[in-house]
């Protein structure tokens, strides 16, 4: 919101604005956020940090993902860690949020991704729609080096609390397929690593409705239990389709990436 | 065949009733199948027998120099910096060997033609890298052939890959490089009348040893000699069909061996191959030809009333340009054709063509060399059965010139897949990307050299180019190859970059860039992985993803799919071994040890055959029964694939099956069945002389029909009394219109076939496919009936076709199943998956008449003496119950547990766990006689009807003597894939069954699903528990392992810790780890609470906090200098376990470390960890009896054991770590366990 006026009332909710992440917001033009935002409503609420990462997706009291947030993995050719985290980008203007409607925000961020090795190693932009049922997520990362992998380089990363959906039953669905049922172990147990790639849908039976990630145009979900290897609970890449490869591929600079998806919380009525 | 219709609402025929309109007619049978029978084939009918060269004109004189040469192969040497640059420097240069008066006489024999990579007798050579050897032999000429003018020419056919030729010591011209294009020498000034000598100097160099290279090598084609009456001649000529114009286009390569340019008026002649006739003679403009060889243009040539060339109709021409005395100075076969890519087509001459293909091995033409005319009798045969291209496989080797000819002359189209680069004469695949340009000469010699074979319609330059794999990149070489070729071949003949390469993934990826004429895929869903419908939906998102990323319509083919061929081989030794199991009660325990035996066995041989088959065919059947695994293997993975292909409309137009050619006809000899190998009659007879006629076969001319008649995937099983619905599809790949119709029937056992409604599918064009429901109510036979559902196909009134699906009708049984009291299930799966599940257990067992007490509460299994687990049902309530449960079941109690999807160890039984993937349509019956298979056979194990078909989703590992049914693997190399999906197990006074079938979910609408669920029922509730469960060695039943921060002690290592995870530099004794550098350290390992694989958690040092250690590297044989032992390590409590974080490096069998524990009453005790059991290599980790990966980073892991601490109650006070001094054992982190937890085992609470 920007400053207006003359009045001890609009300075003092200037201050305010600028002060701490705002709530809510007024007209319909793009307003810049640069202490992040935080978004409430019947169902859905999250906080939009800075950075464009999103934290705290909650229906009502309910945890959904703890975390969500733009990230990049290359294959090294010396050794080096060769990740990009969307904390760490290089800002590219401050977070944008417009209001759609009531109750309905969409919220733009955009940045530079880098590491110690790479000053400017991609840019890229993220759209949100949030509304009280559904945020949808929109990507496009265009890089500036050439980078190589097996597999997908970037992707939108979501970390799932355990909490939440420990014995919970899910569907999984690849395409148009009628999909495959099964349930997040409790107990980590290396034969039930959960492992899938290629998902377009993962739907979770929670107690006031259905948890439900899905995906659009060329987007998959690749699902893990990172148990396995020392993390706290579940994953989900959401990424561009590329196929895996047995050796690596190099993307040349100015390669584009791009990837949407939605989260929904279906609940009951 | 005409038939009367009856119109009838009602019609009782035999014990089935059908409600719908039918036919009384007689039935039709299927047309008769005549498997496995000697070939009947007219070999008059076969051309000359042996190498099929390109013909000469007939006033040539030819004289062969094929047969028996001296040859001597010389050592490389050294590889030179460039071993291409292969001078003239060797022994044979320095001794004379291309002399005419050298004694040759203490050489080898060798023939000619043949590749030196391959054994005289055949069989496999040596595979070297590349030889240089020296062929001789001497020729005569009579006076005739040198008088008049004319030209000697030497005509080589193919030699590989540089070839230097002396004639009488002199030398013939300059060196030849290439593999795959004929080349010529005039070597008139150096012939003489009478004996001639002629030497060549063969030297390869490829850069790697491959087999596949064996059979081009050295001279591998005919030699022969040519005197030519022209002073002028042309070796070869490029001619062009202009379809739409009747003419055709030369250009023509002609060698003016003079020594000044000549002018020539010449005159073309066609004639109509063999029998000469003249289509039409031409003058054509003259030409100035310069000294040398030369390709020109020589004009258009009108062809009156054209007669096209095509499978259908393999016309051949000859164009022989003679000059103005008449004399012959070239002839070139050719065909008046014209194929072409457009849209989603292909067509040939103008008419859509879609390819019914096979993938054929070139080797098979090396190992039959046409010799008795039989790999022109193989061809004919192949396309007997409808098959009308082939792709000769370009991993495989280059195929002869013989193989063209044959292919012009009996009308087979080739799709030319390239394998020059595979074989470019540089280093391998390696720098394949770059071969394929750098090879442009040789591959545009071999394309001019076999321009116009008509049968060559279509390119590929290579098997397989994946973008990017390797970081090998094609696309800007395969487009500049486009470029080129499409710049040569005036034809204009379709281009595929690469066949197999345009995968839907590559496709969606964004990096391919080059152009392309023609898409084609590779892949195998539906044969070894997946179900028939993930094939189909495949297809489909296929063309779409394509279409969107070209942005308009492509033809598209698929080159390999179902399996290769080779799957069904059979071998003594695999036979030797297995036979005698199959004769063994296969209930009893010694006959599933000695099928997981070889279930597992690593020996490919074995194991890898075994594995092969449980995709189609279970190992009983593959062992015992020969006729059914090969007419399994026709009909799952041969007829159902090409089905799909053929049914797929222009998504996909046509394939080439990976079938061998052994698959359809076996050559003479014993080889290659199970007689010959344990003495069991089978269906190939020993000892024939005749080449064999295979089932595989049959199936090929049937699905391979040009009009076909096929069903959908519809439901096999369905139940008695219900309606179905199966989509019929005619497909009409004829260019010509037909009225067709469908006659349907049910025949099932030995009843009269009940007729199906008529279809009529009316008139359908040329090309065009079209699908009409079949809709019928189905019998009720008084027993289970098998049978098929037959089709069979009329087009304009006659019969064309026919096909048939097996079907069973499992009898009607709604006795209800009464539970008799004490039965409880426990069913949960609708609230776990409230909203995405409607069938459950509950609701199955209500069709079938069972309604068993619901279970309220763990707490009350005392009451009941079976308890019934639903699909789906394993929750957190159930998994906490796992202990009471297993007690229960020892204590007499039984479970029935229906299909489960929560993976892990199964709460109740450790013995099993749950596992995911390979979900398929096939199970194999491992104990046939087992009650659980009462009525039902192998055969009603496939293809269980529901969305995808699949007969299982998740199965039980791992695989142990509890097996009751196999799941297939998704590749016969792995061998921990082969997974019990039914199980039957003794425990303590009970009994558990598990069942992984999706009985639950089929049993609406399977009647084998529906009978597997009574037959698990009846069975369950027996007294008692049955001999068919066996008892396996109890393993420790605890919960899954998790240890809570609360009861953990972390045991302080830090100033035990004299190590890092870092090192840099090997051997130096600074830095960490075990001092072996950079390469052999565990810097991956994370730092501070890790709770690794969510079991225990552990406090790992930072080693920046403690100075640079953080762990305790202690003494091994490649490492003494570093201490035997760490002594006094504080612990300070009472534990119940202790477990440990460690690894090994160059770990030796048997004792690698103990630990020795200090009480506070004085005691000590040790526990002694062994390699085998404990603490195992880091490299390749693996579980082991007490030893679980708990971290990995790429290949080096690290294990987590348990020591169960036999003095809980007594406080320890320090450990101790000693090395035994052979391994080098690390240790990480400990952790004590402080508080009790329950467990089965037994160890008292304090």
């Amino acid at each position: 919101m920007k400053a207006s006026g003359h009045s001890l009332v609009v300075s003092l909710l200037a201050v305010l604005v600028f002060a701490s992440p705002c709530r809510a917001a007024a007209p319909s033009e793009w307003l810049a956020y640069p202490k992040g935002f935080e978004y409430t409503s019947e169902w859905l609420s999250c906080v939009v940090k800075p950075s464009g990462e999103i934290t705290a997706v909650k229906a009502r009291d309910v945890l959904l993902v703890q975390d969500l947030f733009l990230h990049g993995t290359y294959k090294p050719k010396d050794r080096h860690d060769a990740r990009f985290f969307q904390q760490a980008a290089e800002q590219a203007g401050s977070l944008e949020v417009r209001k759609l409607e009531e109750g309905r925000y969409a919220v733009a961020k955009s940045g530079v991704l880098r590491n110690k090795r790479y000053a400017e190693a991609a840019k890229y932009s993220q759209h949100v729609t949030l509304s009280p049922d559904r945020m949808e997520f929109r990507y496009e990362v265009e890089t500036l080096v050439p980078l190589s992998s097996n597999t997908k380089i970037f992707l939108t990363l979501l970390t799932l609390p355990m909490a939440t959906y420990a014995n919970r039953g899910y569907r999984l669905r690849k395409g148009e397929g009628g999909g495959s049922l099964n349930v997040f172990p409790e107990a980590y147990d290396k034969r039930s690593d959960i492992r899938a790639g290629g998902v377009t849908e993962l739907r979770v039976v929670l107690d006031k409705g259905h948890f439900v990630l899905e995906t659009g145009d060329n987007t998959v979900i690749s699902l893990s239990d990172t148990r396995g290897w020392g993390g706290k609970g579940l994953r989900a890449d959401v990424h561009a389709f590329i196929p895996w490869r047995q050796k690596p591929v190099t993307y040349p600079a100015g390669t584009k990436f791009a990837w949407s998806f939605r989260l929904v919380f279906d609940h009951e009525k | 065949m005409s038939r009367l219709k009856l119109a009838a609402v009602f019609v009782l025929l035999g014990p089935f009733a059908c409600t719908l309109e039918a036919r009384s007619a007689e039935p039709l049978t299927p047309l008769p199948e005549a498997p496995y029978r000697a070939l009947e084939f007219d070999r008059t009918r076969l051309g000359p027998a042996g190498w099929r060269l390109n013909p000469v004109p007939s006033d040539w004189q030819t004289v062969s120099l094929d047969g028996t040469w001296k040859y001597k192969e010389l050592p490389l040497g050294k590889a030179a910096k460039d071993p291409f640059a292969n001078p003239l420097d060797d022994a044979g240069i320095h001794e004379g060997y291309y002399k005419s008066d050298f004694d040759d006489r203490g050489w080898d024999d060798f023939p000619v033609p043949w590749s030196w990579y391959r054994a005289a007798d055949g069989g496999r050579g040596k595979y070297v890298s590349g030889k240089l050897a020296w062929y001789r032999r001497t020729f005569e000429l009579k006076p005739s052939q040198l008088a008049g003018g004319r030209r000697i020419v030497l005509d080589f056919r193919g030699v590989a890959a540089q070839a230097d030729v002396w004639v009488n010591g002199r030398k013939a011209g300059p060196r030849h490089v290439g593999r795959y294009d004929s080349f010529q020498y005039d070597v008139t000034p150096l012939a003489r009348a009478g004996a001639n000598t002629l030497a060549v100097r063969v030297y390869e160099w490829r850069g790697d040893t491959s087999y596949r290279r064996r059979d081009v090598g050295g001279i591998y084609q005919p030699v022969r000699l040519l005197a030519v009456p022209s002073p002028l001649f042309s070796n070869r000529m490029m001619v062009t069909s202009l379809v739409e114009r009747k003419m055709i286009e030369v250009e023509a390569e002609f060698v003016n061996p003079t020594g000044s340019a000549v002018t020539r008026k010449l005159t073309a002649e066609v004639a109509h191959w063999p029998t000469g006739r003249v289509a039409n003679t031409l003058p054509l403009r003259a030409v100035a030809i310069a000294p040398g060889r030369h390709w020109l243009q020589l004009g258009r040539i009108a062809l009156p009333n054209p007669v096209p060339w095509s499978p259908d109709n393999p016309h051949l021409y000859t164009l022989r340009l003679a000059d103005e005395q008449g004399r012959s100075v070239g002839l070139q076969r050719f065909g008046f054709r014209d194929f072409r890519a457009r849209g989603e087509w292909l067509y040939l001459n103008g008419k859509k063509f879609k390819p019914r293909g096979f993938t054929f091995s070139v080797r098979t033409l090396s190992l039959l060399h046409n010799r008795d005319g039989d790999t022109e009798m193989l061809l004919r045969f192949m396309k007997s059965l409808g098959i009308n291209m082939i792709r000769p496989h370009s991993g495989t080797g280059m195929r002869r010139e013989t193989f063209y000819n044959l292919c012009d002359e009996i009308g087979i189209a080739v799709y030319e897949d390239w394998s020059g680069c595979c074989y470019a004469h540089r280093t391998g695949d390696r720098n394949r990307s770059d071969n394929l340009l750098s090879s442009w000469p040789v591959y545009e010699a071999h394309v001019r050299d076999y321009y116009s074979h008509p049968c060559l319609v279509m390119w590929s330059f290579g098997n397989e180019f994946y973008e990017g794999q390797g970081g090998t990149y094609y696309s800007a070489n395969v487009d500049k190859l486009y470029g080129l070729l499409k710049d040569l071949d005036r034809q204009g003949r379709p281009i595929c970059g690469s066949t197999g390469r345009y995968n839907i993934g590559l496709i969606q990826s964004g990096l391919l860039k080059e152009r392309t004429d023609v898409l084609d895929d590779h892949q195998y869903r539906g044969a070894t992985v997946g179900s028939w419908q993930d094939n189909i939906d495949h297809i489909e998102k296929y063309a779409r993803a394509a279409f969107k990323f070209y942005g308009r319509p492509k033809p598209k083919i698929d080159c390999e799919y179902a399996v290769p061929g080779d799957n069904l081989r059979y071998r003594t030794l695999t036979f030797k071994r297995l036979f005698p199991a199959f004769q063994l009660d296969p209930a009893s325990a010694e006959f599933k040890r000695r099928y997981i035996d070889f279930l597992t066995s690593k020996t490919a041989e074995i194991g890898g055959y075994i594995r092969g088959k449980l995709n189609y065919c279970s190992p009983r059947i593959y062992v015992t029964d020969e006729a059914e695994c090969r007419r399994l293997y026709s009909q799952k993975l041969f007829k159902r694939v090409v089905e799909v292909y053929r049914r797929a409309g222009t998504r996909c137009l046509g394939g080439h099956t990976n079938a061998q050619y052994y698959d359809l006809l076996l050559p003479p000899g014993a080889w290659g069945n199970t007689a010959s190998a344990y003495g069991k009659p089978g269906p190939i007879p020993q000892g024939r002389t005749e080449w064999f006629v295979m089932p595989l076969a049959f199936t090929v001319k049937r699905v391979y029909n040009p009009v076909l008649v096929s069903a959908g995937v519809f439901n096999q099983h369905p139940l008695p009394g219900s309606k179905q619905t199966v989509p019929i599809f005619v497909t009409n790949d004829l260019n010509e219109p037909g009225t067709f119709e469908v006659e349907a029937q049910l025949r099932l056992g030995d009843s009269t076939p009940v007729a199906l409604p008529r279809l009529a599918f009316g008139t359908m064009e040329g090309m065009t496919q079209k699908s009409i429901p079949l809709t019928f109510v189905v019998p009720r036979p008084a027993a289970t009936a098998r049978g098929k559902l037959e089709l069979h196909l009329f087009k304009n009134g006659e019969r064309v076709g026919d096909n048939d699906y097996p079907v069973t009708v499992v009898a009607d049984d709604s006795t209800p199943i009464p539970p008799g009291g004490k039965v409880a299930l426990y069913d949960s799966a609708e609230r776990v998956f409230r909203g995405l599940i409607t069938d459950t257990t509950t609701q199955a067992l209500k069709a079938v008449g069972c309604r068993p007490e619901p279970l309220k509460s763990f707490d009350e299994l005392d009451r009941y003496r079976l308890l019934i687990i639903g699909a789906n049902s394993f929750d957190k309530t159930l998994i906490d119950a796992g202990e009471r449960i297993h007690r229960w079941v020892k204590n007499g109690g039984k479970i029935l547990c229906f299909e489960q999807r929560l993976c892990g160890k199964v709460p109740f039984y450790p013995n099993y766990s749950i596992v995911a993937g390979s979900s398929a349509t096939y199970v194999s019956m491992s104990v046939p006689t087992h009650p659980l298979f009462r009525g039902l056979e192998q055969e009603d194990f496939d293809n269980w009807f529901g969305q995808r078909g699949y007969a299982f989703e998740f199965a039980l590992n791992p695989l142990n003597e509890g097996l009751v049914a196999v799941a297939p693997t998704g590749s016969h190399n792995d061998r921990e894939d082969a997974r019990p999906v039914i199980a039957d197990v003794k425990l303590g006074k009970g009994q558990i069954v598990f069942s992984q079938l999706t009985v639950t979910k089929r049993s609406a609408s399977d009647g084998v699903a529906r009978a597997c669920l009574r037959n698990l029922l009846h069975y369950a509730l027996r007294d008692g528990v049955s001999r068919f469960a066996l008892e396996l060695p109890e393993q420790a039943f605890t919960k899954s392992l998790y240890v809570e921060d609360k009861d953990a002690l972390f045991i302080d290592l830090r100033r035990a810790a004299n190590r890092g995870f870092r090192d840099d530099v090997q051997g130096d004794r600074k830095g960490g780890w075990t001092d072996f550098g950079a390469s052999g350290d565990f810097r991956e390992i994370p730092t501070g609470p890790s709770r690794l694989q969510g079991k225990v958690p552990f406090r790992i040092i930072d080693p920046a906090s403690n100075g640079g250690k953080s762990c305790i590297v202690l003494k091994g044989e490649k490492r003494p200098y570093f201490p035997d032992k760490v002594v006094g390590i504080p612990v300070g409590a009472k534990l119940n376990s202790v477990y440990i974080l460690h690894t090994a490096m160059y770990a030796k069998p048997g004792p690698s470390v103990r630990y020795v524990f200090h009480y506070a009453n004085g005691e000590t005790r040790e526990f002694v960890a062994t390699t085998g059991r404990d603490i195992p290599d880091w490299w390749r980790p693996k579980d082991r009896a007490n030893a679980i990966v708990v971290f990995r980073a790429g290949k080096k892991g690290l294990y987590m054991s348990e020591f169960a601490n036999p003095l809980p109650k007594v406080e320890i006070k320090t450990m101790d770590i000693v090395s035994y001094g052979k391994s080098i054992p690390v240790v990480v982190a400990v952790t004590g366990r402080k508080r009790f937890v329950s467990v089965v085992a037994g160890q008292g609470e304090e």
